[in-house]
């Protein structure tokens, strides 16, 4: 916004229309350093107001029914921060009524202040700097305000522009760093197949560490590139029917479940919970990933999922009969590249519960387990639920 | 078959690849965008056509120098000679806008470079198809 000078700002704009009383007034207040600009009537008035003001100081007989109108809207079109003050000298042995009309024209939220006449020169003199000085407060609520939102723009600049980067950064690591494994894993593949048979056995054990630790490499990337991507998404929360979504997850699950000879029952009475879909599958496919790779081996995954509600929030339980949880390790496990296992016991990389964790929170909700060691595990989502009537 | 590759060695498991898949058809390669567009719009050093011949199928990496994949792929698709040549993206990355813009230009596959040999080779003999 283009700053008017002080000058304007600070200045007294008068209407008077009884010639003796305005020059009268002119006097007074130019000699109090208040000096005003007299201007003829309300139209000339309100088209003066835009170029700034500190205080109105009007007689009451210049403001007739015809020219109200003028002032009201100049008034209203105030911004948000400008309370304006408005003086007015009321007409001598004027009915209170007709004044009472008279401020009323000029609209509910003027700030209006009535002068009785005959007038004391000491109380128009303390009127008028009481006016002042409350207007220069509002200029400073102005400046304070605008300060502020440059400052809130600088910032979010700030912050967009280091998202980009980060953004950037994620897709340098995804490309730049990539790139080596796959070479280191691809020619030690190669070595493997073109020299197999001229190294010893511990060579060849050898290239197949580096091998499989270029892989498991590669996937840790991977994965802290999905971490990032699914913690940075933009989401949208709604109404989602948590049966049908149930199922949905289900079906894009079955070649895994039925390959882990998986059992997966799902006790859902109809009902919708507030969250965002893409991630709340994300948020179930790892926890129904969990249920069935985490179990004692020879035991058939047994997975339970039910849904119950609490207070404001929906449960939903993803039981299992698995090899279950320390109650020791319950906080560590939503933690990013968390294992309770060694690698060679049960793949993985750590990260699919804190991506739960991390998903749910972000849709206003919160998870957690419930688990003893080698008494299976039950792990829980709770989401809002919408207000009723909101689909 | 135009291989658009920077990444030496990835060129060389591409090749190694393709013997092994026995396509007959040669596979070219050209390491950056600049000399794509010069080999597909043929100025020198690619004009004569019985040397370097025209492709009929692209193979696209994303990040090079000069010239980007998908700049490449914009200049195919705003060309008239070369509008309709099929483009499969070889990225080390599935970054979703890459992927999303690409698919609005038009391309007959995204691939992210598999890192075994077996899924490479895999990825390759899908092409004689």
């Amino acid at each position: 916004m283009i700053r008017q000078g002080r000058d304007l700002e600070e200045r007294t704009l008068l209407v008077a229309p009884r010639g003796r009383d305005r020059l009268l007034l002119a006097d007074v207040l130019g000699k109090a350093h208040y000096l005003p600009q007299i201007l003829g009537d309300l139209d000339d008035l309100s088209a003066e107001i835009g170029r700034g003001a500190g205080l109105l100081l009007l007689e009451e007989e210049a403001i007739t029914s015809e020219a109200a109108p003028a002032l009201f809207k100049a008034l209203a079109e105030q911004p948000a921060w400008s309370d304006l003050p408005v003086v007015i000298l009321t007409a001598p042995s004027r009915p209170e009524r007709q004044t009472r009309r008279m401020v009323r024209s000029l609209g509910g939220d003027a700030n209006v202040t009535l002068l009785e006449r005959p007038i004391r020169i000491l109380t128009l003199l303390q009127t008028v700097e009481s006016a002042l000085r409350a207007r220069r407060r509002q200029y400073e609520v102005r400046d304070f305000q605008e300060a502020l939102e440059l400052r809130v723009a600088e910032r979010t600049a700030q912050l967009e522009a280091t998202l980009k980067e980060m953004d950037a950064f994620s897709y340098t690591i995804a490309h730049d760093l990539r790139a080596p494994l796959r070479h280191l894993s691809r020619f030690s593949e190669v070595l493997e197949l073109e020299c197999g048979e001229s190294l010893s056995v511990a060579c060849a054990d050898y290239l197949r560490r580096i091998r499989s630790g270029a892989v498991r490499m590669d996937t840790l990337v991977v994965d802290l590139l999905h971490y990032s991507r699914l913690t940075r998404v933009e989401i949208s929360i709604r109404p989602v029917d948590v049966v049908a979504l149930v199922s949905r997850v289900l079906r894009h699950m079955e070649t895994d479940l039925r390959e882990r000879k998986a059992v997966v029952t799902a006790e859902l009475p109809p009902g919708f919970v507030l969250a965002d879909p893409v991630l709340l599958s994300q948020a179930l496919t790892n926890l129904l990933s969990n249920a069935v790779k985490f179990v004692a081996p020879g035991t058939a995954p047994s997975v339970r999922i039910r849904k119950e509600d609490r207070g404001p929030w929906t449960r939903i339980w993803v039981e299992d009969n698995g090899i279950g949880i320390d109650p020791r390790h319950h906080a560590r496990i939503f933690e990013v590249f968390e294992r309770l296992h060694s690698s060679k016991a049960y793949t993985g990389t750590g990260i699919g519960l804190s991506i739960v964790r991390r998903v749910v929170e972000r849709q206003g909700g919160r998870a957690g387990v419930e688990s003893q060691a080698g008494a299976g595990s039950r792990f829980w989502i709770d989401l809002r639920r919408p207000e009723p009537g909101a689909r | 078959m135009l291989l658009v590759e920077d990444d030496p060695n990835d060129v060389l498991f591409m090749r190694r690849a393709w013997k092994q898949a026995g396509h007959p058809a040669p596979l070219i390669v050209v390491e950056d965008g600049e000399k794509a567009v010069a080999y597909l719009s043929g100025a020198e050093p690619y004009s004569d056509r019985a040397q370097y011949p025209f492709p009929s199928h692209v193979l696209l990496d994303l990040k090079m120098p000069f010239l980007s994949g998908l700049e490449v792929l914009e200049w195919i698709r705003s060309t008239p000679e070369v509008k309709t040549l099929p483009v499969t993206i070889l990225s080390s990355s599935a970054e979703p806008g890459d992927v999303e813009r690409a698919r609005q230009l038009g391309i007959s596959d995204y691939i992210v470079k598999p890192s075994t040999l077996q899924e490479l080779l895999n990825v390759v003999k899908r092409f004689s198809e």
